[in-house]
């Protein structure tokens, strides 16, 4: 396992090496003069030539290289323009809203997800396989936004509920951050856990066939053990590896959602920053996106080695 | 003696399609029972029908089940959970597909143990190793730990009979234990199933399409075909003096070691398949000795001078 798990993380460098990569040549590859579209038409040249200066743009590319690579190693990611803020400060201050709303919406989607799966899958073909399925469907249709604004108009406005947006940070009030994340974060997780029912009642269908779940039976387990432990534990398989995917699919989504919910994040720090070509903000954005994608995968990729020995033991 | 399990007309379907058909034989405490047939011919559900453990959509249509006294073919769900795998224990005929990849063996012996023996975690580990050693599975406290695409097809089914054992059952449902196993392999665990019969006094319903295994093993023998018992008796007696046409063809059938290949006496054609069984004897059509008579009537079973019952109108003639 150890070995397996050296593996994986010696084969997420050469990715996270790429990023930083890219990250550094958005500078270069955007079109017309940055320090330009930075300043903007008022700049003077004196004032252009020191955003230059500032930016280190008017060194030769490869010194440029260097420096990206040295102050990376040392977590310095550069001054904001606009926020007039280191952009790792900037970053830092907004990452637990948005990991609490991506985590949060993984967790709310895997649970709901499978629950609603294995259900439809056990009792396929029946009424409650047909609500379950027709549910997925309609989660998997309706875009967020608008869904968020119905949550928002029904739980925060009308019954009053909950609050219609805003963030208290975990640490100061936990009832408050999670009366405040709830809607948020279902919004989020909805089309995920049409996701994870459709793929769980596939694999759970698939798994209910095959001969060692008629062991478990023919050992007179229980009905809840086999579907529990010996039937949802191998379908849980595939559906892990979805799991990676889906969490990039609800980082990207925290843009749309921090936006409805009016929620501090970075989502909504690199849109603002990509609006006024902030770039240094866009570039430890990217950075940023790529690292949690990266880790989001290789924690998906242990987590399936611990489901499945026969990958622990490299068959 | 009262028999340890009665199998009384039991008629199997999938809808309106009829696999088995009167099917009726018993066990007593202690006894090898091999049930033979061609791929197709039922085998596989009597058992699963004996377990409660039919396909979906499969129901006993009539006919009962008596087992130790007590009327499984009636019993709800839980009831029969109880009794599996506790007084009637099954094994397959893929041991790797039938044990869990994602369990160790250890786990899938214990949780047997826990379950139905109330044993703790330790304990039941310990006894899972003791089953494990029984089987004659070498290094029994490694492999314990592993699982089952770290052992070979042998070890694999020596676990499934650990799993099976756990509970000391009264009877030992084996279906295809050894067919998918190395000639080899396969009289190690025909070696331990007979040991380990003679061990603990119980019973071994043994399904096979191999009557080398049932020359080997077996004290009573059923012979189905197409859903339906052909012929029944003392091993020696099927072996002696087979009654039924069928069975004939399938004592022929036993590859022998001295003829070239080749020259083995096949039986021509192919199992029915339910839905188009032919009315009357269903094994007219392949039968050298048919007659316009014999798709009258389903022949009953009628005991014969050879020590046999077939179900045969002329069985007296095919001899
Ligand atoms: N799930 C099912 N639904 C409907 N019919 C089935 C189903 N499974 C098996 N059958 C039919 O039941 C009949 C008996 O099958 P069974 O599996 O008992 O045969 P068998 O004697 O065990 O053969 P084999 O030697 O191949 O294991 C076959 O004709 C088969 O077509
Ligand atoms: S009843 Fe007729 S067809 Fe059937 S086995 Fe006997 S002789 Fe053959
Ligand atoms: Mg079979």
């Amino acid at each position: 396992m150890l070995r397996y798990a050296l593996r994986r993380i010696l084969a997420a460098l050469p990715v996270l090496l790429l990023v930083s990569l890219m990250s550094f040549a958005i500078v270069w590859i955007v079109p017309g003069d940055v320090a330009a579209e930075m300043a903007g038409p008022t700049a003077t040249a004196e004032e252009l030539a020191r955003l230059r200066e500032r930016l280190g743009l008017n060194r030769p590319w490869h010194e440029q290289l260097v420096g990206w690579y040295w102050a990376l190693a040392q977590g310095d990611l550069g001054e904001s323009i606009l926020l007039r803020q280191g952009v790792g400060a900037a970053i830092l201050e907004r990452l637990p809203v948005t990991l609490s709303l991506t985590f949060l919406a993984l967790g709310i989607a895997l649970v709901a997800g499978t629950a609603l799966g294995v259900v439809a899958a056990v009792r396929a073909g029946k009424g409650a396989d047909r609500a379950a399925m027709g549910a997925a469907l309609v989660g998997f249709s309706v875009p967020d936004f608008w869904l968020g604004l119905v949550f928002v108009y029904v739980f925060a406005v009308q019954l009053a509920w909950l609050p219609t947006g805003g963030y208290v940070p975990f640490g100061q009030d936990p009832i408050g951050w999670a009366r405040g994340m709830v809607l948020p974060a279902a919004t989020l997780a909805l089309a995920q856990i049409g996701l994870f029912a459709r793929m769980t009642r596939a694999a759970m269908l698939e798994v209910l066939r095959q001969d060692y779940v008629r062991t478990a039976r023919a050992k007179g387990m229980p009905g809840w053990v086999v579907i529990g432990k010996h039937a949802l534990r191998n379908a849980l398989i595939p559906v892990v590896t979805v799991a990676g995917i889906a969490c990039g699919v609800l980082l990207g989504g925290t843009v749309v959602i921090e936006s409805v919910f009016s929620l501090p994040g970075v989502g909504r720090l690199i849109v603002g920053a990509i609006q006024r070509r902030d770039y240094p903000v866009i570039q430890g954005g990217l950075l940023l996106t790529a690292t949690i994608f990266v880790c989001v995968n290789l924690a998906v990729d242990l987590l399936y080695a611990w489901l499945d020995p026969r990958i622990r033991h490299g068959r | 003696m009262s028999a340890l399990l009665r199998v009384e007309a039991l008629s199997v379907a999938f809808g309106k399609t009829e696999v088995l058909d009167g099917v009726s034989f018993d066990i007593a405490p202690g006894e090898v029972l091999g049930i033979v047939g061609e791929s197709g011919s039922g085998k596989s559900m009597t058992a699963l029908a004996m377990m409660g453990l039919l396909p979906p959509g499969g129901r006993i249509a009539s006919g009962r089940i008596v087992f130790e006294d007590v009327e499984v073919s009636r019993l709800p769900e839980r009831e029969l959970a109880k009794m599996r795998g506790a007084r009637m224990a099954m094994i397959f005929q893929e041991p790797m597909a039938s044990l869990n990849p994602v369990l160790t063996v250890g786990e899938q012996i214990a949780e047997v143990l826990r379950h139905h023996r109330g044993m703790d975690r330790r304990s039941a580990h310990n006894e899972a190793v003791s089953l494990l050693k029984l089987v004659e599975v070498a290094a029994a406290e490694r492999r314990v730990d592993e699982y089952p695409h770290q052992l070979s097809g042998g070890m694999r089914q020596r676990a499934m009979i650990a799993i099976a054992l756990a509970c000391r059952p009264r009877l030992l449902v084996a279906d295809e234990p050894t067919t998918a196993l190395d000639a080899t392999v396969q009289a190690g665990i025909l070696d331990l199933l007979r040991g380990l019969r003679q061990e603990f006094g119980m019973a071994v319903l043994l399904i096979t399409h191999d009557l080398g295994v049932v020359a080997d093993i077996c004290e009573r023998v059923v012979v189905m075909y197409a859903g339906r018992v052909a012929e029944t008796g003392d091993a020696g007696a099927i072996f002696a003096e087979p009654g039924h046409p069928y069975t004939q063809a399938l004592l022929a059938a036993i590859p022998r070691l001295e003829g070239p290949i080749g020259t083995l006496p096949a039986i021509a054609g192919v199992v029915p398949s339910p839905a188009d069984f032919p009315p009357g004897c269903r094994f007219a059509p392949r039968c050298p000795h048919a007659i316009p008579a014999c798709e009258a009537a389903a022949p009953v079973l009628r005991a014969l001078a050879g020590g046999t019952q077939a179900a045969c109108i002329r069985a007296e003639h095919a001899a």
